[in-house]
């Protein structure tokens, strides 16, 4: 998997590197920089997760045509979440600290942060394995491995919501 | 505004009646502070990008690029200048009503095709600032309750219809709906969660469902349960109302025509009775009524034969005494009609003789003398 930070650090243009030499600004840079990689991070965690929605949107394609299915509104419902999720990801925090904050997050606590985020990417293999047997029970008409396959990809959206809901926490120190 | 620029900002009452969220009107300075209260959150955007919802009461210190003097100088080189903003949001819970535009057609059992409308109250907050302000407010332009609440009404009848269904599904009828009205709640409370999470918006709560019937539905669900309560068909109901409405109303109706104040009431007591009686169908009630008179025994007058019920003392016609003493027959002791000779039953003389020992002529077991030659039996 390639670092993102490594990527927006070499692509710095001359402005971004005249600001990086010049005192009280290198700082400033160099978060922007991480938080920059972080948000890309983000923005292709989201669009993975989204990759996913539009599988269980197929999946209620295949609901519908049989129609009167009672796992079409859990999966309605189950696609409600993902957009959800996919909203937090996308706009979640970026790591920032004001001046005299209580808790200042520094250059290492945004790498955390980025590292935290990369590591999310296991939760959406899981995901996706779920949803592929979802699509096979679905196509079997095997209602009974249908909702337990549904009741799995909810178990492990809300596992990965969960512990993206503890990533300020986590990389603060905070957490109790 | 202090030497270098910066200042102090908090929402301000005045902006903040009725107002879901609140731009800052202002580009943000180095070292601006913000002032979040308990219930408020802020999301700090800079450059377009939300940095930080902050949640927790306190002053905040600001960064950014418009800093005294090394932003001045970059925007008179560069005619750049970093744009940094605050938006506000209420943490608190806010109140909205709801109403049924069109009214919702749910197939009863017992009634048919029946409208509803629902009305109702809800709290809603934000739960997401992330979810509410990039892609609620973001997308819609919304800043007020009131726009706020205009979208999630309509959502919210949809839901209410829904369950409904569903309930229905479930063996649920139009008569249930009142005393399901708190269960109803609770479905609808269940589904919004997925609808509304989406915008960041939680359905706190929902209180003072009220699903209309319409004025016909509603009289015949009270129709229903006064007849279940006194026990009477539709028809007997029926028409103990009507000699009710006689009795208080003279001057119409069958009063009118004659019967009169008493007569009404007279009537209406002799329905209680009819009332009283089990309805037809019911356990232990009667058998119907043309089966019932089949059974009656009949008897016939001993006088002109008309056939008579057989509990009758006289004879509906000529008014003779029905009423026949039997005497049961010396052999087979069936009960035969005083004064009849032989049994109807065995051919047997019912009559019980004596012969005169002097001429020989029969005469009845009691007679003391013989009544052909007049010796002493």
């Amino acid at each position: 998997m390639p670092d993102i930070r490594e990527r927006v650090e070499e692509d710095q243009g001359i402005l971004k590197k005249i600001q990086s030499v010049i005192p009280g600004f290198r700082g400033y840079r160099k978060k922007e920089d991480l938080r920059d990689a972080d948000r890309m991070l983000r923005m292709q965690l989201a669009d993975k997760l989204g990759l996913q929605r539009r599988g269980l949107e197929e999946c209620r394609g295949v609901l519908v045509q049989s129609y009167g299915s009672k796992e079409i509104e859990t999966l309605g419902g189950l696609i409600f979440t993902f957009k959800k999720v996919e909203g937090l990801v996308t706009h979640a925090e970026m790591g920032y600290s004001g001046i005299a904050a209580d808790i200042q997050i520094k250059e290492d606590e945004l790498d955390r942060l980025y590292e935290f985020d990369a590591a999310m990417l296991d939760h959406i293999t899981s995901i996706a394995a779920s949803i592929d047997s979802l699509k096979n029970s679905l196509m079997a008409a095997d209602e009974q491995n249908s909702y337990k396959d549904l009741m799995n990809i909810k178990a492990r959206i809300t596992a990965f919501e969960d512990q993206f809901n503890r990533r300020m926490n986590v990389i603060q120190g905070t957490e109790v | 505004m202090s030497l270098i620029g910066a200042d102090t900002f908090k929402w301000e009452d005045i902006d903040k009646r009725q107002n879901i969220m609140y731009r800052m009107p202002r580009n943000i300075k180095f070292n601006d502070n913000i002032v979040v209260r308990e219930d408020e959150m802020a999301v700090f955007f800079r450059d377009g990008k939300a940095l930080a919802y902050i949640d927790r009461p306190d002053r905040y210190a600001l960064t950014s690029l418009n800093a005294p003097i090394v932003g001045k100088i970059v925007k008179f080189l560069s005619g750049v200048q970093q744009q940094a903003e605050v938006v506000y949001l209420q943490k608190r819970v806010f109140d909205g009503k709801f109403g049924s535009k069109q009214a919702y057609q749910f197939r009863d059992k017992e009634f048919g095709m029946v409208n509803l409308r629902v009305f109702g109250e809800f709290r809603y907050k934000i739960a997401a600032p992330e979810n509410f302000v990039n892609q609620f407010v973001g997308t819609f332009n919304f800043a007020t309750s009131a726009e706020v609440e205009d979208r999630i009404k309509e959502q919210m009848v949809i839901l209410i219809y829904d369950s409904l269904g569903d309930m229905k599904n479930q063996g649920m009828g139009v008569a249930d709906i009142a005393s399901n009205l708190t269960n109803i709640e609770q479905v609808v409370l269940t589904r919004t969660k997925e609808h509304f999470d989406l915008y960041g918006i939680t359905i706190d709560k929902l209180s003072g469902l009220y699903i209309s019937l319409p004025e016909e539905v509603q009289k015949a669900v009270d129709t229903k349960s006064s007849m279940t309560i006194l026990g009477a068909n539709y028809m007997q109901y029926q028409t103990g109302q009507a000699m009710r409405d006689a009795a208080v109303n003279p001057a119409g109706g069958a009063a009118a025509a004659g019967v009169g104040v008493g007569a009404g009431i007279g009537m209406g007591w002799s329905m209680v009775g009819a009332m009283t009686q089990p309805p037809a169908g019911a356990p232990g009630a009667p058998a119907a009524q043309p089966a019932q008179v089949a059974a009656v025994p009949q008897v016939a007058c001993p006088k002109c034969g008309t056939q008579n019920p057989a509990n009758n003392k006289f004879c509906a016609s000529c008014g003779a005494k029905l009423s026949v003493a039997t005497v049961p027959c010396p052999k087979c002791k069936a009960e035969v009609p005083e004064g009849t000779k032989f049994c109807p039953e065995c051919g047997t003389a019912m009559v019980a003789t004596k012969k005169c020992a002097a001429c020989g002529v029969e005469s009845p077991a009691t007679s003391k003398f013989c009544a052909g030659c007049g010796k002493a039996l």
